[in-house]
């Protein structure tokens, strides 16, 4: 047990490595409630406030100039890194930006690298003596840290709230665009963050470079622990985050006192995940969740009722091309099950040509030859960790590009499938082939746990936490000597065996070319598996997820599901590289895998374009061989040179997230397209065939290229065609007498004011039933509440005669009920065509191995659904379905989100305001179709303003007003009563 | 008649790649109001945000007072005096309601005579924000917060004021009176631009009217033109041209 005094002393030096992480922190809270961006460069501030003053120290400079030299410099580079920031990325708060300040990091670790050198330097303490407190002596440092603390606390808290400047600033965090409509300058308030961040990193770099030595890294670990800080304080709150960072230090101090001086770090990033594993659980019905997850197929719990009343999609694509009497260039009679026909359907299809594929083989000749270029061996070196680098990076590429979540940590992977092989094969005699796969599924495992607790929860904990992880791995192999060997690697285990080379058929293959070669190759497979994953139904799937969370749980796609598959993938991947790489080093050493090797992954994919398979491998490549070149110009031993490999990956990082944000095969790309737009003939060449239209061209430009002359022709203006009516009324109900869809006395009431007052609806087979009102009336709330996408505060819903309490919406819509949104949320950045056979496909389970390899049953179901969507497509007249869909006219987007909708073949389709935007020829084909489709059986909930469309189709019409509902009848009857007008119109 | 206060010309604008609007022109006069009908998804709100730079416009012009504006630059147009009260108000809802009127005058802020002068006008304008000033925006009334998106606007001096929808979720009754208090701002000579769905009120009080739909102006009149669309009833919502 600590004595008294003791205690004081491990609270004194808690508190001093607190204020660290609280200062930290609250440098992060200002530039993010200002800016939404989380600034990862903070750390770095502090580490260059910490460097200048001590290397200016040292090299005879007084106190004070240090001291002024020491805050300059952090504020001048946060300056400049606010000054060369986009415009627009004022107030983005994406993962790109966020990125983007990984990239300012790395290069003033780099300046620091380059000025001051490697070595720790000791500054002169800027205060002597102790003070004490019970008998404890503190010195005098640490309680200057403290007073820092409090007064940085005080001031910004003050200027916050009292200050109209810090007003302004508490505006731009609540509404942004409100505080510009104020007359605030955001843009001038982003500096002023920036500003205060940098000059608070450099007052705390003084008061931390005299209480301890620091380099040139010590910026990333600050940063860390200050990012974990200011999560505690939820990124909003100053004093929580000082109160967070506080208790960090004070906590990590007494543990390491009491239980083990070596893993202080190792419990602060534990505090981390519990923290998150807490919110996890209190977030979730734990059980439900893991049976939802542990759940390999998707239930088929389709009332029974309902689905007497399911469609026959194919019959409605039929009738909806008869009736359109529009030129269908792409649709063929019945579909059958005869494989010719929809394979030349398909063929005939405008193919869009994936540019990647022109890059890769060149890339792949590349790599065949490289070694042929240069025989040095450092060279040889660099290609194989560049290679082990791609299979990584492509797995984080799935994770991050497709499915829209960042990992931090990815390294962590390498580290433990590293340390597995070395230490199976080393200590334990294991063969070395099943050392590897030991080595895979124990990534696969830790990835597995960590998802689990994080991708429940919004995108950020996953990087925090495993970055937490990452770093707390690190730690733990450099301590833990007598597993791992500590820092000096496995190879100084005392029971260790020497690892044998890698060898075949007798031959030793060891660290020499033909290792290269056979990784080569092996990286080809998992980049061609990779890419196989991202054209499947999981790769939609997950880009679906990563596009729009709500919408594809919408569609029937369980999102924590899939992006568990996307996260173990990636682990796996990563843990495949590091065993390889342990065995092609013969061992595995801390060094190897440090915290640059997370950072690195990152950059590489970045710089080669997150939303392209091919963007890891081509990262990886790029900036390695760019380092090479620029090592191998710089005198050796040179401070530059040491420097150079962190400004080159920093420098890269931002100038492709300032001028290429979607990475070098994307701007790659875009000069293709360029390129292929000034001479038709180049453009043969590049892309093997021209095809129909501008098409190619837009494809290949990534949507940026002309427009193409289809959608100008179905926007020409046309003559108001009325909708035809049905030939004689429907026969609603004739399938069951009972409603699909029942709302009984809803109420959902926001900030005490009642957005839906005791609301009854049914909706019933073979209707279209309009819901109308005006502005601010309820009729969202209402399709939110009967869709799952909103719990009301009373009533009840029931489907198919069943009530429902809780059931979220990718439930409802395996029950059946579909609906679409008053904006559409139709994955922008897919194209129409695979949004489309996603739903048709997402009641299908999504096979990983099965896709990696194409098997030949996928495939089959694949090209049916694809064509299925292409006839959905086409009936509603959306022809061009290969371009993106944020590329289409809004009234399109629109079609797409209902051509979706239909694709799911829902029992009731509820619409939100489908008709907004579209052209009279394009409502009147949607009322066409909306009304074959009742007559198929079908309950349509139809939100509308239209009342052209309500009165063609509407069988019955419900008006809501401020909340309830007014009055129900046929659209004539409904038209015609005074209280309706006054509901619309306002009282003369 | 004198050079148009506010002139939108020709312009194109909307989200991502594809506009909303198509080739809208307005032409606002200096101490008039102006009504901007259409049904829901029509483009008022969409013309609005171009014209202060919160969408992208991708052809045509804007200008004020004659200069073709920088429409990259929302805070400094506010700062030149052209004000917005968005849909929905966008108020401050956890700020008091005395630092949403301070805000407001950010742009002034070194002006602190200017601001009690402006402060005093805005509260005899809504005199029942008087006893909440303490309070915070969002334990007003609807009504009442209006009046505060309103005051707020005000608080910047603005020449042109333009209003989207500030019907929204108000009682007929309390519209009224907010109606009221901008015909009162146009007798002191302030520019009104109103987007509404509440046709009669508009039009009652209204100088010109434009109507919309789909992304473009299809008509646009004296007030008095457009005094009988009331009775087309709500066949005006489907916009059937011409009517």
């Amino acid at each position: 047990m600590p004595s008294f005094t003791e205690w004081i002393l491990f609270i004194g030096s808690g508190l001093s490595s607190g204020c660290v992480y609280a200062v930290v922190g609250l440098g992060f809270v200002l530039v993010a409630r200002v800016t939404g961006i989380f600034n990862f460069a903070q750390g770095a501030y502090v580490m260059l406030g910490a460097v200048v003053y001590a290397g200016e120290r040292v090299a005879g400079l007084g106190a004070v100039p240090a001291v002024a030299l020491a805050l300059a410099a952090p504020t001048a580079a946060a300056g400049v890194q606010v000054l060369l920031m986009r415009n627009d990325e004022d107030g983005d708060g994406g993962f790109g930006t966020a990125i983007a300040t990984l990239g300012y990091s790395i290069v003033l670790e780099g300046f620091a690298l380059w000025i001051w050198g490697e070595y720790p330097i000791p500054a002169p303490a800027l205060l002597k003596g102790t003070i004490t407190i019970g008998q404890a002596p503190l010195p005098t440092e640490e309680l200057l840290v403290v007073l820092l603390t409090v007064v940085a606390l005080a001031v910004i808290g003050a200027g916050l709230r009292y200050t109209t400047v810090g007003k302004a600033m508490q505006a731009t965090a609540i509404n942004r665009t409100a505080a510009r409509l104020s007359g605030i300058s955001t843009r001038r308030l982003s500096v002023i963050s920036f500003l205060v961040a940098g000059l608070l990193g450099g007052m705390l770099g003084v008061g931390s470079a005299s209480v301890s030595t620091v380099t040139y890294q010590a910026g990333l670990t600050t940063g860390i622990v200050g990012f974990i800080a200011a999560a505690l304080g939820e990124f909003r709150y100053p004093v929580r985050t000082v109160v967070g960072g506080l208790a960090l230090g004070v906590v990590g101090s007494i543990l390491s006192g009491t239980v083990s001086s070596t893993y202080s770090e190792v419990i602060v990033y534990g505090i981390l995940i519990v923290w998150v594993a807490g919110r996890s659980l209190r977030n979730a019905d734990f059980r439900g969740w893991i049976a939802g997850v542990l759940r390999s197929k998707p239930r088929s719990t389709t009332a029974p009722s309902t689905a007497s009343v399911r469609v026959d999609l194919e019959a409605t694509a039929v009738v909806a091309d008869r009736v359109g009497g529009q030129p269908k260039p792409y649709a063929v009679g019945g579909m059958g099950d005869s494989g010719h026909r929809y394979s030349a359907v398909l063929s005939r299809l405008p193919r869009a040509v994936s540019p990647g594929r022109v890059l890769l083989m060149a890339l792949l000749a590349f790599g065949i030859m490289l070694p042929l270029v240069d025989t040095n061996r450092i060279f040889d070196q660099t290609a194989v960790f560049a290679l082990l680098a791609a299979l990584g990076a492509t797995g984080l590429v799935l994770l991050m590009g497709l499915g829209g979540q960042l990992s931090l940590g990815q390294g962590m992977f390498y580290l433990l499938g590293g340390y597995c092989f070395a230490l199976l094969v080393a200590s334990h005699g294991w063969n070395e082939w099943l050392a590897v796969l030991v080595a895979i599924v124990v990534s696969a495992v830790v990835g597995l746990a960590i998802g689990l607790l994080c991708l429940r929860l919004e995108g950020i904990n996953l990087a925090l936490v495993t970055l937490a992880a990452d770093l707390a791995a690190i730690t733990v192999v450099t301590n833990f000597t007598s597993l791992t060997g500590g820092s000096l690697g496995t190879s100084a285990l005392s029971n260790a065996q020497p690892i044998q080379p890698l060898a075949a058929f007798g031959v030793t293959i060891g660290q020499g070319k033909m290792f290269y070669y056979l990784l080569l190759a092996f990286t080809v497979l998992v980049v061609l598996a990779a890419r196989n994953f991202a054209k499947s139904g999981i790769g939609r799937a997950l880009r679906a997820v990563g596009s729009d969370e709500p919408a594809a749980e919408g569609v029937g796609i369980p999102p924590v599901r899939v992006k568990l598959v996307a996260f173990v993938s990636s682990a796996a991947l990563a843990g495949i590289a590091g065993a390889l790489w342990a065995y092609y080093l013969l061992a595995a050493d801390p060094g190897q895998w440090g915290l640059t090797v997370s950072i690195n992954l990152i950059v590489y994919i970045v710089v080669g374009g997150v939303t392209s398979v091919y963007g890891g491998l081509i990262g990886a490549c790029v900036v390695s061989l760019a380092s090479y070149i620029a090592v191998s110009n710089v005198a050796p031993g040179s401070p530059f040179g040491s420097a150079v490999t962190l400004f080159i990956s920093g420098g890269l990082l931002i100038a492709v997230l300032r001028f290429a944000p979607a990475g070098l095969i994307d701007g790659l790309q875009r000069l293709g397209g360029r390129i292929g737009r000034l001479s038709p003939a180049l453009e043969r060449v590049l892309v093997g065939r021209v095809g129909a239209g501008g098409s190619v061209v837009a494809s290949f430009a990534g949507g940026a290229g002309p427009t193409g002359a289809a959608p100008e022709a179905l926007h020409r203006p046309v003559q108001a065609a009325p909708v035809p009516r049905p030939p004689s009324p429907r026969p609603i109900g004739r399938l069951c007498a009972a409603p699909i869809v029942a709302v009984t006395g809803a109420t959902k009431t926001f900030g005490g004011v009642a957005a839906l007052l005791e609301v009854s609806l049914e909706v019933m087979p073979g209707e279209v039933l309009a819901l109308i009102g005006p502005n601010g009336a309820g009729k969202s709330t209402l399709i939110n509440v009967a869709s799952g996408y909103m719990v009301p505060d009373a009533g009840e819903i029931s489907v198919g005669g069943r009530a429902v309490s809780s059931l979220n919406p990718r439930e409802m819509s395996e029950r059946g009920v579909v609906r679409t949104f008053q904006t559409p949320r139709t994955f922008g950045d897919m194209t129409a065509l695979d949004a489309v056979t996603l739903a048709v496909e997402s009641s299908r389970s999504f096979g990983v191995l099965r896709a990696v390899v194409r098997w030949p049953r996928l495939v089959h179901h694949e090209r049916r659904a694809q064509l299925l969507a292409t006839k959905l497509l086409n009936s509603l007249e959306i022809v061009d379905v290969h371009r993106r869909i944020d590329s289409l006219p809004t009234g399109q987007q629109r079609l797409v989100d209902v051509a979706r909708a239909m694709a799911k073949q829902p029992a009731c389709l509820m619409l939100d305001e489908p008709a907004a935007g579209l052209n009279d020829h394009e409502t009147a084909k949607l009322g066409q179709v909306l009304s074959d489709l009742a007559w198929q059986g079908l309950g349509i909930l139809l939100v509308e303003h239209d009342m052209d469309l309500v009165t063609a189709i509407a069988d019955r019409v419900v008006v809501l007003d401020q909340g309830r509902l007014l009055t129900q009848g046929t659209p004539e009857d409904v038209m015609r009563e005074e209280s309706v007008l006054l509901a619309y119109l306002g009282e003369g | 008649m004198s050079e148009p206060l506010l002139e939108v010309t020709g312009i194109s604008a909307g989200y991502g790649a594809i506009g909303v609007l198509r080739d809208v022109t307005v032409k606002v006069e200096r101490g008039t109001l102006t009504a901007i009908l259409g049904p829901n998804g029509a483009g008022k709100s969409t013309l609005f945000k171009a014209i202060l730079g919160l969408v992208k416009v991708t052809a045509g012009t804007v200008s004020y007072k004659g200069s073709v504006v920088d429409r990259a630059d929302t805070a400094g147009l506010v700062r030149s005096g052209l004000s917005l009260v968005p849909e929905g108000r966008a108020l401050f809802p956890s700020m008091t309601v005395s630092d949403n009127l301070l805000l407001g005058a950010y742009p002034h802020r070194r002006d602190r005579a200017g601001y009690r002068k402006d402060l005093e006008s805005v509260l005899e304008l809504f005199p029942p924000l008087v006893s909440k000033l303490r309070a915070p925006a969002s334990s007003l009334s609807g009504g009442q917060q209006q009046m505060l998106a309103i005051g707020r606007a005000l608080m910047g001096r603005p020449e042109v004021l333009l209003l989207d929808e500030p019907s929204l979720g108000l009682a007929p009754i309390v519209f009224q009176q907010v109606v009221r208090s901008l015909d009162q701002l146009r007798t002191q000579g302030r520019t009104i631009v109103l987007a509404e769905q509440n046709v009669r009120t508009a039009v009652k009080y209204a100088d010109r009217v434009f109507l919309m739909r789909n992304g473009t102006v299809i008509e646009e009149g004296d007030a008095a033109s457009f005094a009988d669309l009331g009775d087309h009833g709500i066949g005006y919502l489907a916009g059937h041209r011409g009517a």
